[in-house]
This record gives structure tokens, sequence and C-alpha cells, in this order.
């Protein structure tokens, strides 16, 4: 069962392979990719204003409308007052904000950094095999994906309790003193979270890179064995390149799940022990909904926004060196 | 290429392990459930006495039945008018030329990739002022509006991927761009608006914070929230209780992704060839 | 390239002025407190039976245990006497309650009874957004002035501002006395040779604990604990605050008197005394109760873990089910203050929507729930009822133990009430100081410093005094 995307469809329309410096633009010169001309253009506005329409009220809108209550001091009922940068300066100097943004940034090592290396490393393996029923294990892969993040921290509470499986299963194999209550602890809880978004994205990472290797010519491979280069530089001279794009869209990804954990630590730790697993969305709904902080919320989630956009930006630039849309 | 033995073999034994470890936890929590409450269970277990009792008991303590109804509508909902509105707009994007099309078509990637808390905070005190809040609208219309982006990224990759001589031959015909799109175009659309609306549809379906956020009275509430909420209560005193309300809200989603798993994959890796 | 500035330029332009019309948030508060407080309309507590089939909705933070029997109990008994009336009653477990009950009151459709906390974080916003109605009308209607105590009056008033605590209308009443203390398990002292009518003294109990953790197995706690919730153990450290700080200063600090502060020796004290017994291991691994819940370490002292729990009496319930004979129940022994005191109040104060369309209904229902009413049910759940000579006595050594634990505290003048209810912050500002100061994350001295911090900004919001 070999991949293949139905023709066409996720593709630029280009002539199949060449990897041509995509654009989004109708610009002249990529004449091969001209549609029809002459379409009178008010059509093509009327198509496009229902969805703008939505996305503009519904969803940039309020982005534009989080900036503005940044600059405010509100409770959320009575009536604001306006405090200038005041939110973002305690964005900045709070330890308390600032350790949720840390926290994110060990969350991204869990959620992004190890399900791509995990991913890489199954797709380096398989470069040179035929896998029967690759089907099979892609979908089982990716199942975890289609699990409400709800239902995953129940069942990962469950796991790492006192009487969960991991505990047990030390106990059963003599390393009892290894067990504990891991989501209680201080130093541990962190990373317990962090595994658990592994679990969640290995399997999306492993499916798009082994699709992405099958679409490696094996002349690539050929050249390299006949270059004289062992598994190690084959890997880096023509599997990791040649992945690129997908290593873009499976970092990006992860990364922003890692930045938007909210689920996750709702259910399972509720910031908790101490302050030791908050994060920014986090703090988001306790300053919007509980404490009634919803200039300093809005400052929050602003702040997030721009780094999940620079992160983004980042990505496809260091990775993706191919500009993309 | 000469296909190494050994590589095979350690293909298949890693993927084997990979695939255990992804169905684990998901076996463990379902084994739970099947265990009676009196059970003391401990770690990964086998029931000797499994029963379905505990589904029941959820069922009817946390009245599941009405969450798994109000998350249908929502998802449902979002998904066939993110199919609706991402198709037509779609087709602008990707067999028309128009002034600010790329500008346009920037703006919406924005919605690719913001997170919802950016947008929860206004859209919960705007929804409140004109009473919308505590009801099914407050959680449809915003998740159309987030969802649009995708689904038309993913219908102007289609577009953009069909034939020009199909429009061509159709305009030269007369015919209208509407009927176009209509009788020529949608026929060979169907597999990508299937799996958008299958994403769309499981992404709706998984989303929390949101109905945290809007849905205040217990009729309204979503199954991932209904479920939240009652595990808050019961998952010390009665863990195998919450398991099966696990399995309760997460099954629908998983039945329909054994099934239409192609889609689903589909529509998440054939966004990873970069336009 | 030009082209692409202007219009981004033009975007951002746009952008901003639909931003600006959204203008200042927020809205200035509904008159209708002021109209409610002024009319001295007739007030309707009884024949609600004509009122035809109509539906009560209630939400509840007693989650679990006894508390939440007696409320099904009250419950079913009001509805048995209105047939018509159907009352729909939805628990939530406290912690996450209290986080979401203001924006369940500001919605549109709001339950018309609801459980609140005492305090600013809670009852006090939700007196200052005007979400709740003042009660006093029903509070002359049904006696409750009378029955009540002024101490735990106290805890139901608030100016219609909802900056001053303790005087002005009153906005609810509670159910049940809950004071914290020293649940025993009778059989482990025993056999440790300890006789809980020995412990006279805070330094005898503080004794005690060293010579009954020799006798039992390496991983039991001496005292049974589960903070997962990250505030029980503010409860456990409540029932010896009084030992070292007189419980008068102790509520003038949470009032918001003047000249009060937290960052006192006397606290500090009390502090480093939590943090030796968690050191010399009374409470067992760091992680293991910050794993665990508080109603499962209820349940885990009453299936016999552990020889002593400290915390509120609203566990009375789940430990007797589980102890039975070997149950007991007493206040902390004084500290060198020589005078009983540890946390304790009225339970949490039952409102009424501002939004409800039944409100004499509701008030009516209240009263069957908190007031004279409900006495004997909630002695039939161990609990204390909350108003003065009740006609219910208990009857079990038990629940009398409870029951007289509260006496005399109240006797005393010793109850201390809560210290979150000092600021909307303060619940988590103490819950993860304590944390971290039992993860040896945090000095003493820091974590005092980071509480008298917190009641400083809210007090200067206060106006300061």
């Amino acid at each position: 069962m070999s991949v293949s995307t139905p023709a066409g469809v996720g593709d630029t329309g280009h002539p199949a392979g060449a990897r041509a410096p995509a654009g989004v633009t109708e610009a002249p010169r990529l004449k091969v990719n001209i549609r029809a001309p002459g379409e009178p253009r008010r059509v093509a506005y009327l198509y496009l204003a229902p969805a703008l329409l939505f996305y503009l009220v519904f969803a940039f809108g309020p982005l534009i409308y989080t900036t503005w209550l940044s600059f405010f001091k509100w409770d959320g009922i009575t009536v604001g007052t306006w405090v200038g940068l005041d939110n973002y300066n305690q964005v900045l100097s709070d330890p308390a904000i600032r350790s949720s943004f840390v926290h994110s940034l060990v969350l991204i090592v869990f959620y992004a950094l190890l399900p791509c290396a995990l991913g890489l490393f199954i797709a380096s393996i398989m470069v040179h095999s035929r896998v029967r029923g690759v089907g099979f294990f892609r979908a089982v892969l990716f199942l975890p994906q289609t699990i409400a993040t709800v239902v995953v921290a129940i069942a990962w509470v469950w796991i790492y309790g006192q009487n969960g499986p991991i505990n047990e299963g030390l106990r059963a194999i003599g390393l009892g003193g290894l067990a504990r209550s891991w989501l209680g602890d201080f130093n541990l809880a962190l990373p317990a979270v962090g595994l658990v978004g592994t679990w969640v994205m290995f399997g999306l990472c492993m499916v798009l890179f082994i699709a992405g290797i099958q679409k490696i010519p094996t002349s690539l491979y050929e050249a390299a064995r006949v270059d004289g280069a062992g598994r190690w530089r084959e890997f880096l001279a023509v599997t990791l390149p040649s992945l690129r794009g997908e290593l873009a869209v499976a970092l990006t990804l992860t990364t922003i799940f890692a930045l938007r954990t909210f689920d996750l630590v709702y259910v399972a730790t509720s910031g908790g022990p101490g302050s030791s697993t908050t994060v920014p969305s986090w703090l988001v709904y306790q300053n919007a909904f509980a404490v009634g902080r919803v200039g300093l919320a809005a400052a929050v989630a602003v702040v997030l926004t721009i780094i999940i956009f620079a992160v983004a930006f980042l990505i496809t630039r260091i990775v993706d060196r191919d500009p993309t849309t | 290429m000469t296909v190494n033995r050994r590589e095979q073999v350690l293909s298949y034994a890693v993927l084997a392990v990979f695939a255990i470890v992804a169905l684990y936890p998901i076996v463990s929590i379902m084994l739970l459930a099947l265990h009676r409450r009196s059970d003391l269970v401990t770690g990964f277990s086998i029931p000797d006495h499994p029963t379905f009792h505990t589904f029941r008991e959820a069922w009817e303590l946390g009245g599941f039945g009405s969450g798994l109804v109000n998350s249908l509508i929502v998802a449902g909902t979002v998904a066939i008018a993110t199919a609706v509105l991402a198709t037509l707009a779609g087709y602008a994007f990707g067999s028309m030329r128009f002034r600010g099309a790329n500008a346009l078509f920037y703006l919406l990637l924005i919605g690719l990739i913001f997170p919802y808390e950016a947008t929860v905070i206004p859209l919960y005190y705007v929804f409140r002022d004109v009473g919308l809040t505590d009801s099914l609208w407050a959680l449809i219309l915003p998740q159309i509006g987030l969802s649009v982006p995708f689904g038309t990224f993913w219908m102007r990759a289609f577009f953009r991927s069909t034939p020009g001589a199909l429009v061509e031959a159709s305009r030269l015909d007369g015919a209208s761009s509407f009927a176009t799109l209509w009788r020529v175009l949608l026929p060979q659309a169907w597999p990508a608006i299937t799996t958008m609306i299958v994403l769309v549809f499981m992404w709706t379906w998984n989303e929390f914070l949101l109905a945290l956020v809007m849905i205040q009275s217990d009729s309204l509430r979503t199954a991932p929230l209904g479920l939240a909420l009652f595990a808050g209560a019961n998952r010390y005193s009665d863990p195998t209780l919450t398991a099966a309300a696990a399995v309760l809200v997460a099954l629908p989603i998983v039945i329909v992704y054994v099934f239409l798993q192609r889609s689903f994959i589909r529509g998440m890796f054939a966004g990873a060839v970069k336009e | 390239m030009r082209n692409r500035w202007v219009s981004a330029a033009a975007g951002v332009a746009l952008v901003s002025a639909v931003a600006a019309c959204g203008g200042t948030p927020g809205q200035e508060k509904p008159q209708t407190t002021q109209q409610n407080q002024g009319s001295a309309q007739a007030v309707q507590t009884d024949g609600f039976d004509k009122l035809g089939p109509v539906t009560l909705r209630v939400v509840s933070s007693e989650g679990s245990g006894g508390p939440r029997d007696a409320i099904k109990a009250l419950t079913k008994q009001f509805e048995a006497k209105y047939p018509n009336v159907t009352v729909k009653v939805s628990f939530r477990d406290f912690s996450s309650w209290i986080k979401q009950v203001k924006l369940t009151m500001a919605s549109n459709n709001p339950p018309d009874v609801i459980a609140g906390n005492q305090g600013y974080q809670v009852d006090g916003e939700l007196v200052k957004a005007g979400l709740i109605l003042p009660l006093d009308k029903y509070a002359k209607a049904y006696g409750w002035e009378k029955d009540f105590s002024d101490l735990a009056l106290q805890q139901f008033k608030w100016s219609s501002d909802g900056q001053q605590f303790g005087t002005g209308n009153i906005y609810g009443i509670a159910q049940s006395g809950q004071s914290t203390g020293v649940f025993a398990n009778l059989a482990k002292l025993r056999k440790a040779g300890v006789d809980p009518a020995s412990l006279k003294t805070f330094d005898d109990f503080d004794k005690a604990l060293a010579k009954i953790k020799a006798t039992l197995p390496k991983d039991e706690p001496v005292i049974m604990m589960g903070n997962k919730e990250q505030y029980p153990v503010i409860h456990v450290w409540g029932t010896f605050q009084g030992a070292y700080t007189p419980a008068q200063n102790i509520r003038d600090w949470i009032f918001h008197r003047s000249g009060q502060t937290f960052d006192t020796d006397a606290n500090k004290q009390s502090l480093q005394k939590l943090k030796q017994w968690n050191d010399a291991g009374y409470f067992g691994r760091n992680d293991d109760y910050n794993g665990r819940a508080e109603v499962d370490a209820a349940n885990l002292f009453g299936r016999g873990q552990g020889a002593f729990m400290l915390g509120g009496n609203w566990n009375a319930q789940t430990v007797v089910d589980g102890l039975k004979n070997n149950a007991a129940f007493f206040d902390m022994p004084a500290g060198p203050t020589g005078k009983l005191a540890a946390i304790g109040s009225a339970s949490v104060p039952i409102h009424i929507s501002s939004k409800s369309k039944q409100a004499d209904l509701a008030a009516a229902y209240i009263n069957f729930i908190a007031g004279k009413p409900a006495s004997q049910e909630l002695v039939n759940t161990t609990q204390v009822p909350a108003i003065v000579d009740p006609t219910a006595q208990p009857s079990q050594r038990f629940t009398q133990e409870v029951a007289g634990g509260w006496q005399q505290l109240v006797d005393a003048g010793g109850l201390t009430l809560y210290p979150d209810w000092s600021s909307p912050t303060m619940l988590e500002t103490m819950s993860q100081g304590f944390q971290e100061l039992l993860a040896n994350r945090a000095s003493v001295d820091d974590v005092a410093k980071r509480i008298q911090n917190d009641w400083n900004t809210y007090d200067k919001e206060l106006g300061g005094s």
C-alpha cells in the first residue's frame, strides 16, 4: 500500500516533482500556473465574502479587540481604566508570568523536538525498507491525535497515579523505590506533562516523515552510496534535506500545540504543584475569568500570539529554505 | 533499491514498539473502564469480571447523553458551514484573479496559527453583552470563523490543482462561475471536501476551552466539558467511572476515525507539501 | 513594494479604528440593588404550592460526603412540602466552582440559588458586581438575625459596593459551623500509648507526634493529608496558627482593620512548625500528598491510614463511616496564647441571584436548608448547624465531639475564619507559598512576606486604612 495523495490535491499544480520556488503569487512569471483570465473581479469578492466575514468577526476581530483590552485594567464587570503599557510591563517583570513562558519552552522540547527526533529516527530506519502494511501502522500511530485532550489528560492522570501502570510496573521489576506520585512532584510534574505531549505528537511526526521519505528519489541514495557515504552521512546529506518541508510543518504544528497547551494543564494539574506547571494559556484563563484581571490576561494572550507568530516565521525561515505561503 | 533485510526487520520492530506505545494509554483506560467500581484497580490489569455497568452509570450520572448530542450539533454545524464557506472562498482564491488576493489570503493564513486563547476573552464578553453566552451559538459561530482559514487553504489548494482547461472550457460554453463550480468542479472535489469536513468535525468536537468559558448550564455542555467537570468530582473516588466517561466521550471520533482514517491522514500530511 | 506598505498601513489604521470603537470596556453597575433595598414589599414565605409548576435551579459546592447528603435529603423534603416545585441541584467541586462562580452568575440565565464563599475573592466580587441580592427583608421575615450569632452574621455582611466586609447588608446564610481540628484514630493512639485526654497543650500534641511515628510502618504518615487542590494544607496549618497568634488579631487582619500584618514573629513561628513537621516526615512524602485529593485523604484515613488527620469537620461523616468507634475529634489544644483557636467559620453562604425570577421561593428554600428547619438533618450527617441553640442534638459520641469542638471554639472566641478571604488572590498566594515552603523551595520569611505583600496590594485598592 503505497502512500499517495490523490492527484493534485495538496500540491501546487506545478509539473510533478519540480520544486519550483513556490509562492502564493499568481505573478505573471509563473505562466504555467495561470488560471482562467477574464473573470470579473467582483464575483470573486462575493465568493469570499461569507468566509471572510465569519473570520473577521469571530476570529481576527476578537484578536484585535484582545489587543485593545490589554491596555486596560478591567475586572470584567465594572468600568475599566486605561493603563497603557502597564500590563505588558507586568508580563515582562512578574516572575509568575515569566516562569509560565519558561515552562512553555520546556514543553516545546517535549512536544516538538522529541517527537520530531523520533520521527526522523524512524524515517531514517525505514529509508531502505519496504514495509508492508504501513497503512496500518500509520493509522495506529495517528490515533492519539484524534482523542480529545481532556480524555488524554484523564488517561494519563491515571497512568501517572500512585496505583497507576507506571508505578505498578516499577514495583513489578523491583524498582518500587522510584515509584511516586509523578504529577505531585515539584520537579517532575512539568516533564510528566511534557511526556504526555510527546505521546500525542510523535505519531503525527512519524506519519509525516514516513510519507516524506517515500517521495525521495532512490537515485539520490545511490549517488550517496557511490560517494562512500555511511548511514549517518546519508541521513544528513539526503534524508534530512529532503524532509525539509515536512520538518517545517511538523515543527510548526507541534510547537504551536506546545505553546497553546491548556486542556492538559486544566485537567491534570491545575498549574500545580505550586506553580510548576503553569503555562501562558492557563494564566490567561485564570486572570480573565477566575480572578478578574482581564487586561492582564489580554496582554499575556497578545504576547503569546506574538511568540507563536515569531516561532512559525522562524521555523519556516530556518528549516524550509524555500519560502512558502 | 536494495532492500536491506536487517533494516527491514528493524523497521517493523521499531514501528511495532511505537504502535504499542501509541495504543497503551488508550487500552489502559478502556480496561480500567471495564472494571467494577469495587475492584481496587492497580496498574494495567485485565478485569476478571468485565462489566459495562460503569458505562451505564457514567452515562446517567454525567448526563453524557445530552453532552454527546450537543457536541454533535456544534461539530456538525461547524463542519458543514465551514465546508460551504471554505469551498466558495477556496474557489475564488484558487480559480480567479482579483485584486488583493494575496493580501486577503495572508490575512486568512494568520488564522491558521493564532491561538484560541487570544480570541476567547473578547468573544466571551461581547457574547455576554448580547446575550449569546450559554448557548450553542456561542460555540458554533466562533468555531466557524476559526475553521475557515484551514478550510479555505485546503480548498484553494484543490482548486489550484484542477486543470485550467476544464474551467476554460466551461467558461467558453458561457457558464457562469457558479455553474462552473457546481457542475464541473464540485463532483471532483468531494474527496477534498470530505477530508476537510472530517478534520474540522474532529477539531471542533475536541475543543474544550471555548466550551469551558461560554457554557454555564448543565444541559448545554459539550461532551469534553462535561467530562472534565465529571472527572473533577469523581476521578479520585471512582476511577473506573471516570474512565468509562472518558471512553464515552472519545469513542465517537475514534469510530469515525477508524472508518475514515485515510481521509484524516491525507488531510494532515498533504499540507506537508508546502505550496 | 510601495503598494504593499500602503495597504498594510491602511489595514492597520482601519483595524485600530475598529478596535477603538470598542471603547472602554465594562459598564456601570446596575442600580437595581437600591430598589430592592428601598421597597418594603411584603415577603412571601409560604403558599408556594399555589405557584403552579416551577423549577428552582441550585448550584452547590458540597461535592461529597456528609454535606452533600444533607443537601440531597433536605431538597427532597422541600420538594415533598411543595410538590409543584422541582429543585434541580447541581453539585460541583469546591475548588473549581469558586473559579467559575462569577462567570456563571454574570451570564444571562444564572441559577437561582448558589453557594458562594466568604471573603473578597468570591462574595466580595459578587456583591460588587451586583450579581446577588441583599436578603435583609428575608432575614427579618425568617428571623435569621436572631438565629445566627453575631460572628456568623458578620461573615454574610457586605457594603453594597463590595468594599467592606463584615458590615452592611446580609447577602446569604450558611448551613453549618465548620471548624478545623484533629481527627484521631483511637486504635493507633492506643497502640502508641498516647491518651488523647493527656494532650492538654499544643506542645503535648507536638511531642506525641514523634512518639506515634515510631510505632507506625515506615511509609504510613502520622498525619494523613491530601493537598492536590493546593489549599487543604492551609487548613492543616490553621489548626495551630492560633496557637501563636490570638484569634482576634487574625480576624482583624482578614477584615483589613488598620495596622495589621501577617509578617509577625508569631506567624512565622507557626509556619516554621509546619515546616518542621513536614521535614520530620509526619505528613509522608511530598509528592504523595501533593498528588492526593482532600477527599481521598479522608477516605484513606477512614480506612485506617495515619494516626491523625488535621482538617475541617466537613470530613466528619467520611471519617466516622470508615473508622466507626475508633474515630475521635477534638480541637487542637491551646498553645502559647493559652486559648483555643483554629480556622473555622460558618460554611459557605448561600445566595440568591439578582436575576432570579423566584426570589421569594429561593429564600424559602434557603431557609429550609440552612435555617432552623435544617438542624436535624445536619446533625444526622455529622455536621454542626450554624444557628445558635439548635433544637437538634447529636446522640452519637463522635458527633458530639465534632459539635463540641465547634462550640468550644465559639465560646472561646477562637474561630479565626479563613485567611484566604482577605484578598481575591490570597488563596492562590497562600496555596502556592505553602506548597513551596513544604518542598523547601521557599523560606518561612519568603512566604510570610509574600502573603503580606498580597494583602498590602489589595489593601491599597480598598483605599487603605
